[in-house]
């Protein structure tokens, strides 16, 4: 890879004094999946600055924060697939960073470069969605911390600016008793961009009634989204088989109405309509 | 017989310095003064080349030479059967593979940026991007073939005409198939070295044919055949691939090789070996089969074009497997094949295991579908009825009476393995539920022809060395390149059979054209047949050399000489083998011989088209298992069964690996593989594996099986025929034919591959609108 500088900080602190003292355009390498497949096309990073942030020990933690788990961003996907607190408590993000790639890009790519990189394929983005995920940002040195919508502005572009780091993804810590799916429509069964991700999340009371529900898609939108009319269409329901139809309709009439009508809404619109019915009739017991 | 080394799961030779990572592949190879090339591609697929700017490229840093058309000191043409191909383009470019200029440099990288500098003026003609377009236009791709077709094959048998007239049912439709690309692991890579002393070029890597590159390459840069080397290095996988794909990169670096006097490689990246090698023939079928009431068939038609894409290539010997193999092995009185191959715009097509094969079975096998869901019969059912046996007259006209025609028990094996039968009843019923997921079961049966058939008369030809040392130890010099298949190891065993010694005796020499005598090419389902041939030759030659040696040592007369199991024995005299090469180098003899096996001559009526189109045949039957969503288009294989008969397996565990990788490779082409060809620009969209989706590990089951029903066949030196070709050819049809029996319509699915959206379209009709 062609670049006009690298260097490699050893701590938190010391990445940010290279933020601060980089001249020109900086570009931040973390596991290098994106990045080294980018950097093979035309000469993309030969102006630029490379701070390689892979493995500093601040962004490689997973902890538990009152009702959050931080995750640092640049723990692998490897590491919040095997996390027993993740899959215990955001269990569909554990669902969704499984099916990232192949297990060698699980192994080295992180859940930071994946939101970064903003691709609107990027398997995790649905999963965050539903567990509320926001983001904490350190611009050298000043931390903020944003909802993941707003991290994100279209395919491949971030609000970010070139010497944002972000530090770790924090996620609402789900309670006990709640269901999780993630479901990915990929080419085949491995090593594929999906053509489609539903990400839910489906919290019942004892009588059945549902107290919270996050149900989107990826790969679908040029941005995470989540829809607050169609969740609200269950909470405090037992729901029927027609509330599961209507929720079918109106998550997958989302998609004209977001992404415009392309020729590939003729595929994704009713497959969504279909799947949505079925993990939901699955996950509420064969509705 | 048990106590010989044929049918023996020996490992093979090169196992462990591949796992271990000895192996030296073309891209490995380092030497001093080592120039790195890199190609500049068309801008245009179709346009007249005006000129070409190499002047700042030269100039750049680390450039040592930058070549164009005008460099080719001999013939700018190459081509094996037809000389049409240009390694780099002079008068106009016909596709987007086509290269204008070669930069080399001291190092990839200096290549690599000097190419980007290189740009040329074009004056644009228009694209011809299907066969289609191109039969309409009144432009010729190529000057000598006006109306652009290059190739046709007519089979005809009886009266298909009349005989669909006399048919009480008849199914008729298109079938169609994409551009497949080979998928090896390895890109090419291609090392010329110069001689220090003499014009002459030793050249590296992946090189499937070495006899056809020393040809090219002596026709183009006007160097004695002798004078070409071609050693060629470890190769990562070919299936047909690296034929004319390496032979255009060792004439572009020999170029650069002569004119530096400097070793020069020349390594595709991915995006580069899918933008300009060749592919599997995209062919449309319209077909009809007609049958009678109880299922017998009495007439088949077939229109089958191919895109030939915009060099020849292989083109005319693609349609006639297609036009003499696509008929199946059935018994049918009344047969029209008429298979054309059409020049284009796109990727040229040519070698691809199958050789338009998998296209035409694919096609036929759904419609014998269709005719046996209108006849009421199972898929098994209608087969049963139709398939060959001994005695029988193959669809082209070739009297079966020479060795087992085991097409029957092949499918009966496949059916029971799978349990075809039963799920067929089984699925059809569970179907009828409403379910979302269903499952569903194909099969396909096939009769693929050994070597190159009848359209080769009399030039199919291998040439094998076989040279015994005075420690007793053999080595072998043959020309037929081990590919990953194992060719090594397998024909040692057969020289080992043949000349009656222990496997361990046996060094098979690296394949070098000039240790080993010219043999033909390792395509065409060829090796064991070919390669068995003339090592038994060989063998023979060399122990006729000994047993006189051995009668003047001993005085006693050797015409019952028995060479077997490392001894030597006749009249009274028992002695080793070892013994025996010894006194060989001790009386100044010569135990040495080159073998010799040609194909006889086949009594094929190429202008009917009817005859004995092939010498022998290998017969196949894969049955497949799929579930699929209807709510998703998406298809799951769930177990695929192949069966073979390739007369003797020479090596079991190796014919397995074979029918493993071409039960996979049929999923590829039947399910994923796609290279996003664009029908009005002709440009390929998927030129990586991010794009074109070969199955991986999960995708493949690992319940896959793979069955021999050995008969060894009289017609060949140790029994075998080739495996290559055939363990891929009815893979994509029986996957299909599964797709078709789950979602309860045969003939739904009519083109390939059958991907997400494909299916689910397809799913859509069927169910009407709304889905
Ligand atoms: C073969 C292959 C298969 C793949 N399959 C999938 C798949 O199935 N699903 C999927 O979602 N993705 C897939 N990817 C894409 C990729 O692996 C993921 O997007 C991965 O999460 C990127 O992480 P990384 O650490 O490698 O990022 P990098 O490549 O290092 O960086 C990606 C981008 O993020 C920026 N960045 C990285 N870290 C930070 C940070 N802390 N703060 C701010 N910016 C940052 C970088 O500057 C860069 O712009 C695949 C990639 C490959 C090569």
């Amino acid at each position: 890879m062609e670049c006009r500088e690298y260097s490699k900080p050893t701590t938190l602190q010391e990445a940010i004094d290279a933020l601060k003292t980089a001249e020109d355009g900086v570009k931040l390498l973390a596991g290098g999946t994106d990045l080294l497949v980018n950097a093979r096309e035309g000469h993309p990073y030969r102006e630029l600055t490379i701070v390689d942030i892979y493995g500093l020990p601040e962004l490689c933690r997973i902890e538990e924060m009152d009702g959050w788990i931080a995750i640092g961003a640049g723990v692998t996907h490897t590491q919040i697939e095997q996390s027993a607190l993740i899959r215990e408590k955001a269990g569909v993000l554990a669902d969704a960073c499984r099916t990232v790639g192949s297990p060698q890009i699980r192994n080295h790519s992180t859940i930071g470069g994946n939101i970064a990189n903003a691709s609107p394929a990027a398997d995790s983005l649905a999963a965050l969605s539903v567990l509320e995920a926001e983001v904490e940002v350190n611009r050298l040195g000043e931390v903020r911390r944003v909802p993941l919508g707003d991290i994100i502005e279209k395919p491949y572009r971030t609000t970010l600016s070139d010497r944002d780091l972000i530090t770790r993804i924090f996620v609402k810590k789900a309670d006990a008793g709640t269901q999780f799916h993630f479901y990915k429509l990929g080419r085949r069964k491995a090593l594929a961009i999906s053509r489609m991700t539903i990400a839910t999340l489906l919290k019942r009371d004892g009588s059945g009634k549902v107290e919270r529900f996050h149900m989107t898609m990826g790969a679908t939108f040029p941005k995470p989204m989540l829809f607050e009319d169609v969740d609200n269409m269950l909470i405090g329901k037992r729901p029927t088989a027609k509330d599961i139809q209507a929720v079918a309709d109106a998550l997958s009439a989302k998609i004209p109405l977001i992404a415009g009508i392309r020729p590939s809404t003729a595929y994704k619109q009713p497959v969504c309509k279909k799947m949505v019915e079925r993990i939901l009739s699955e996950l509420l017991g064969g509705q | 017989m048990e106590t010989l080394p044929i049918g023996k799961p020996i490992e093979r030779i090169d196992a462990r310095a591949k796992v271990t990572g000895r192996a030296e592949y073309g891209a490995d190879i380092r030497l001093p003064g080592l120039l790195y090339c890199k190609g500049v591609y068309a801008a245009h697929p179709h346009a007249k080349l005006l000129k070409v700017y190499t002047e700042e490229a030269a100039k750049m840093s680390g450039v040592v030479c930058v070549v164009t058309g005008a460099d080719i000191p001999g013939e700018k043409m190459f081509g094996e059967l037809y000389v049409d191909q240009y390694a780099l383009v002079c008068d106009k470019t016909r596709f987007y593979g086509d290269v204008i200029a070669v930069v080399a440099a001291e190092t990839q990288e200096q290549a690599d940026a000097a190419a980007e500098l290189v740009h040329a003026d074009y004056e644009e003609l228009p694209i011809l991007a299907t066969p289609k377009m191109a039969l309409e236009s009144d432009i010729a791709i190529n000057a000598d073939y006006p109306d652009n077709i290059c190739g046709n094959v007519h089979v005809r048998k009886g009266n298909a005409a009349a005989g669909l007239q006399e048919a009480d049912v008849i199914v008729s439709g298109t079938y169609k198939t994409g551009f497949v690309e080979h998928a090896y692991i390895e890109p090419e890579s291609v090392t010329v070295i110069p001689d220090r002393i003499r014009r002459e070029l030793t050249v590296l890597g992946s090189a499937q044919a070495p006899y056809n590159l020393r040809l090219s390459v002596a026709r183009t840069l006007n160097i004695p055949v002798a004078q070409v080397i071609v050693k060629p290095s470890v190769i990562g996988g070919s299936f047909g691939g690296k034929i004319e794909s390496a032979e255009s990169l060792a004439v572009r670096a020999g170029l650069i090789a002569l004119k530096t006097g400097r070793p020069a490689q020349y390594t595709l990246t991915r995006e580069e070996s899918i933008r300009e090698s060749y592919k599997r023939h995209p062919i449309d079928f319209d077909i009809q089969l007609g049958a009678k009431q109880d299922g017998t068939l009495v007439a088949m038609k077939v229109e089958a074009i191919g895109d030939a894409g915009a060099y020849i290539n292989m083109s005319p010997p693609v349609m006639y497997k297609t036009a003499t193999l696509g008929p199946g092995p059935y018994r049918i009185e009344n047969v029209d094949y008429n298979a054309t191959s059409v020049m284009t715009n796109n990727v040229h097509t040519g070698s691809m295991r199958g050789f338009g094969t998998p296209q035409a079975i694919f096609a036929l096998e759904n419609a014998m579908d269709e005719l046996a869901a209108k006849l009421n019969l199972t898929p098994t059912e209608l087969r049963r009825k139709n398939l060959l046996q001994n005695g029988d007259v193959s669809p082209c006209g070739h009297l079966l009476d020479f060795h087992e025609v085991s097409i029957r028990s092949v499918m009966e094996k496949a059916a029971q393995e799978l349990g075809f039968d039963e799920k067929f009843a089984q699925y059809a019923q569970e179907n009828k539920d409403g379910r979302r997921i269903r499952r569903g079961v194909g099969i396909a049966v096939s009769m693929r022809g050994a070597s190159i058939g009848a359209d080769g008369n009399g030039f199919d030809v291998a040439r094998a060395f076989i040279e015994v040392l005075e420690d007793g130890s053999v080595n072998v010099d043959l020309g037929l390149t081990e590919l990953g298949q194992g060719l090594r190891t397998c024909q040692s065993q057969m020289v080992a059979e043949g000349m009656g010694v222990s496997f361990e005796r046996i060094s098979f020499g690296n394949t070098d054209t000039s240790r080993a005598p010219a043999t033909g090419a390792c395509i065409a389902s060829r090796s064991t047949l070919l390669g068995g041939g003339a090592l038994k030759d060989a063998s023979r030659k060399v122990h006729a050399i000994m047993a006189r040696v051995l009668e003047r040592k001993f005085n006693k007369p050797t015409d019952d000489i028995v060479f077997a199991e490392d001894r030597v024995r006749f009249a009274d005299v028992d002695i080793s083998f070892t013994e025996a090469a010894k006194i060989c180098y001790a009386l100044c003899e010569t135990p040495i011989a080159v073998g010799t096996y040609v194909v006889p001559k086949l009594n094929w009526n190429e202008h009917e088209g009817f005859g004995e189109p092939f010498y022998t045949y290998t017969y196949s039957c894969h049955a497949a298992e799929v579930s699929v969503d209807l709510d998703t288009g998406s298809v799951d294989v769930i177990r695929m069964v192949g069966c073979h008969d390739m007369g003797r397996a020479i090596n079991p565990v190796l014919v397995k690996g074979q029918i493993y990788g071409g039960l996979a490779m049929a999923q590829g082409m039947a399910l994923t593989e796609d290279l996003g060809h664009n029908a009005k620009t002709s440009a390929l969209k998927n030129l990586n594996f991010e794009d074109y989706l070969i199955p991986t590990v999960l995708d493949v089951p690992d319940e896959n099986v793979p069955l021999l029903d050995e008969h060894p066949d009289p017609r060949s030196a140790f029994g075998g025929r080739s495996l290559g070709e055939p363990a891929t050819e009815p893979g994509a049809g029986a996957l299909i034919c599964a797709i078709n029996h789950a979602l309860g319509h045969p003939g739904l699915i009519r083109e390939l591959p059958a991907d997400l959206d494909r299916v689910f379209a397809a799913v859509r009709a069927m169910e009407g609108g709304d889905a």
